[in-house]
């Protein structure tokens, strides 16, 4: 919010609406700062897990790899096996199994502890719930039995005012009757 | 001079609006006049079903007349009339079934104003929306002077009371806004007229410490007083004060007074205290650091007063043309139209002590020159006394 300037000893409403609504003008124009949301900070609380990048290891070109297969076509599957680098493709396969296997533990054991968290939760939230029901219609109770209290008293007043009148005319047909 | 005034519903338990307005007028012209009340026997303003027993009683030491409702309102069939009136193209019968409808529906009390219209000088009608208004002012109109206590709603475009506005003497508005919208509406600016609205009586024993202690409150809360009601702006409310909290990290809390139509959202700092005894009322006003006012139609917000005579600004729905022209002339109170207006002027006003006590001090001086008794009672005289001359 931009500084609001008001003359305190002579308050100019008008004014100080049009700088309030002039800040919004600034706010709608400019972007907002992304808050971050629940469940980011969810994620930054948690103890990060270091899982490590698979190596990627260098690998023979397509090209070249062709070439030597058409050459040694007659000496397949053996020498295919054998002296081509294709353990290097399965090291990396393993590897990027034992990364995505990694991963889903982690993942698995946040799942895990989030229901446990979340579920407590739920249950406090329930309860917070069910009592804030129960003050509601506590006071809305209290609210009805005080208007009707209010109501009595009322009734009581006027009911003394009707026999106070009353009195007041006996009083004067008792005069009238004994003169 | 005799006075009759024409309400609706008039009695101790009624606690709101033009009839606890007209009451609070009635009493305190009692000592310039001689007074009289002409109303129905109903209590309950949605059914108007015969409530009140006697026909001719003292209340407060005014008389009384009650005169019954011939037939209560049905919802249901009001419903439906009202949403054909509102929605569709409509003659001016379709309005006149609509005004019977609404009621409350008491031929009596028109007779007895028809029968006796020597005996008074004049009659003052309250809230023009209703049956006994439009029905009365035809019958006196050279006798009749009208407090509409109108609001910007649909009813006021309806053609009926264009002509109605025209009819009577004299015009007692509530506010500069009402005045405005009416005379545009009919163009009865040649009608005798004053703006009035109605004063208010602070307790002389406000208890605030006791009241914080009694209901566990801290003193830093924002406060809303009336019917908690959608019509009152309260949903809105609700959702601005909760982002507020959400977006800020503000300590402040919403106290809630009054009764509830409404299902209050579950939040720690929105305290709902239910219906309140005025002492306590007062109480929890003195405390708060400014009052809440989110309603979109007002004719004249007797609360707001309430706050001003206590020192406390406003915080005000700008879409209530009559909120927020109060707040304009008055110096005290701000107003939102939107979420990004209420947090602004809300984190305005908590964030400067200086502003408070400066807009306090503003609408302490508006209620004084305006909403006291003394000038409310000067104000009806002068207006019957200009009536006497012309």
């Amino acid at each position: 919010m931009n500084d609001i300037k008001i003359d305190y000893d002579n308050i100019n409403v008008p004014d100080i609406m049009k700088q309030i609504q002039a800040d919004d003008v600034v706010f709608e124009n400019s972007v907002p700062e992304e808050s971050p949301s629940p469940e980011d900070n969810q994620a930054s609380s948690e103890p990060s897990l270091q899982i490590p990048e698979p190596e990627y290891l260098p690998m023979v070109s397509s090209k070249k790899k062709r070439i030597l297969l058409k050459l040694m076509k007659p000496f397949s599957p053996l020498i295919k096996l054998l002296i081509l680098p294709v353990h290097q493709e399965l090291r990396q396969t393993v590897h990027s199994l034992d990364y995505t296997n990694r991963r889903l533990d982690y993942t698995n054991k946040r799942l895990d502890s989030a229901v446990i968290r979340y579920g407590c939760l739920d249950i406090t939230m329930e309860y917070v719930k069910l009592l804030h029901s129960l003050c509601h219609n506590i006071v809305v109770e209290l609210t009805k039995l005080k208007i009707e209290e209010e109501g009595m008293r009322i009734k009581l007043r006027i009911i003394e005012k009707d026999f106070e009148l009353l009195s007041r005319k006996e009083k004067a047909l008792e005069k009238k009757v004994f003169k | 001079m005799k006075v009759a005034f024409v309400v609706q519903r008039y009695g101790l338990e009624i606690s709101g609006g033009a009839e606890l307005h007209c009451r609070w007028v009635t009493e305190h012209m009692k000592k310039y006049w001689d007074v009289e009340v002409l109303t129905t026997r109903a209590l309950d303003y949605i059914s108007w079903e015969n409530h009140y027993s006697g026909s001719d009683v003292l209340v407060n030491d005014i008389r009384v007349r009650r005169f019954s409702v011939a037939k209560p309102r049905d919802p249901e069939r009001f419903g439906k009339i009202q949403n054909f009136v509102f929605e569709n193209e409509h003659s001016e019968e379709d309005e006149i079934i609509w005004l019977k409808e609404e009621g409350p529906f008491s031929p009596d009390l028109i007779d007895y104003i028809k029968g006796h219209i020597d005996d008074y000088n004049y009659f003052i009608f309250f809230s023009y929306r209703y049956y006994h208004s439009y029905w009365g002012i035809q019958a006196v109109p050279h006798k009749s002077i009208l407090v509409p206590t109108a609001e910007h709603d649909p009813v006021i475009n309806l053609k009926i009371f264009k002509e109605l506005f025209r009819k009577p003497r004299g015009i007692v508005f509530n506010s500069l806004e009402e005045k405005k919208m009416i005379n545009t509406i009919s163009g009865n600016e040649n009608i005798p007229a004053e703006v009035v609205g109605v004063g208010a009586e602070v307790p002389e024993d406000i208890f605030s410490k006791q009241f914080c202690q009694k209901y566990g409150i801290k003193d830093n809360y924002v406060i809303y007083i009336g019917r908690i009601d959608k019509n009152k702006g309260c949903i809105e409310l609700f959702d601005f004060f909760i982002r507020y909290k959400k977006e800020t990290s503000s300590n402040i809390q919403l106290v809630l007074v009054g009764s509830t139509v409404l299902k209050i959202p579950i939040h720690p700092d929105i305290i709902y205290l239910g219906f309140l005894s005025e002492e306590e009322k007062f109480s929890a006003l003195d405390k708060a650091l400014l009052l809440l006012m989110p309603s979109f139609y007002e004719s004249l917000s007797m609360v707001t007063n309430e706050a001003w005579a206590l020192g406390k600004p406003v915080l005000a729905n700008a879409r209530c043309e009559v909120l927020k022209g109060q707040c304009e002339r008055s110096s005290a109170g701000l107003y939102y139209k939107n979420y990004r207006e209420f947090k602004e002027a809300l984190m305005f006003f908590l964030g400067s002590s200086r502003l408070r006590s400066s807009m306090g001090k503003n609408g302490r001086k508006y209620f004084q020159d305006n909403y006291t008794w003394g000038t409310i009672e000067k104000k009806y005289l002068s207006l019957l006394k200009r009536l006497e001359k012309e």
